[in-house]
């Protein structure tokens, strides 16, 4: 079912995220699961047909990796 | 809980800057004296509806200063959440008050920014891409304690500077006040 014009243009806004997140940790030593959870992230703005997708749940997908890997978030 | 008044002409319970409960809610404001918090907070928010304009608030020097990879990590979630709160088609709930306190403390590193065009008049013409109005998200019950918080925020010179210890509290007082 293809999306809504208004489904649309937010999923577009949100699929900014990645390209966004990956410039913020540009030249900083973060641990790779960082960049692999960006990684997810854009995948799944690429996947077809993706609904539902909210930059609350890139968000707790980044607070995920990071905690999986033992990192503190302070 | 917190309840807002709609921000988005799509969301149930929109009032339109025009009516007489926008009219009421504000009058409220100035008798309290908080409407020049509002007024500040509104007027420097409002162009963040713009996804690249948010995205450049985020990057400017005082947030990005650091090259810990953990204070990028407070800028990337930050800046998600209050993505989250800008584009949030849902009805009115508990993170949207929570997430005002990530868009005060993005206005804290950004004293400089104004909108222009909405100086004149910010309640009235705080109209941002996408029909969002920041000015709109008004709580309709127990707003005097939010008002009270956002004046208190305010003379504190603002949330503790992109840390997560200062946004984790400044939500919890959002939250449980």
């Amino acid at each position: 079912m293809p999306l809504a014009e208004s489904d649309a243009e937010l999923l577009e806004d949100v699929c900014h995220a990645p390209r966004f997140l990956r410039h913020v940790f540009a030249g900083t030593a973060a641990p790779s699961v960082v960049s692999a959870a960006i990684d997810g992230l854009q995948s799944a703005c690429e996947a077809q047909g993706t609904m539902g997708l909210t930059a609350d749940w890139m968000a707790d997908q980044l607070i995920g990796a990071v905690e999986q890997a033992g990192q503190t978030l302070v | 809980m917190w309840r807002l008044r709609a921000a988005c002409p799509q969301w149930a319970g929109y009032t339109d800057t025009a009516s007489a409960e926008h009219a009421r809610v504000w009058a409220l404001a100035r008798e309290q004296g908080y409407a020049a918090v509002f007024n500040t907070a509104v007027t420097d928010l409002s162009r963040w509806g713009d996804v690249e304009q948010l995205e450049q608030a985020y990057l400017r020097p005082g947030c990005t200063a650091a090259d810990n990879w953990r204070s990028r990590l407070r800028i990337a979630l930050a800046y998600l959440r209050t993505l989250a709160f800008l584009h949030n088609t849902g009805s009115p709930e508990i993170v949207k008050v929570c997430t005002l306190g990530l868009l005060l403390t993005l206005h804290r590193h950004n004293p400089g920014v104004r909108a222009t065009g909405t100086e004149a008049n910010p309640f009235g013409r705080a109209v941002v891409l996408k029909d969002f109005k920041i000015s709109q998200f008004l709580v309709s019950a127990q707003r005097h304690s939010l008002l009270a918080i956002l004046g208190r925020v305010v003379s504190n010179g603002g949330p503790a500077s992109c840390t997560p210890r200062g946004l984790s509290s400044l939500m919890r007082t959002f939250c449980h006040a």
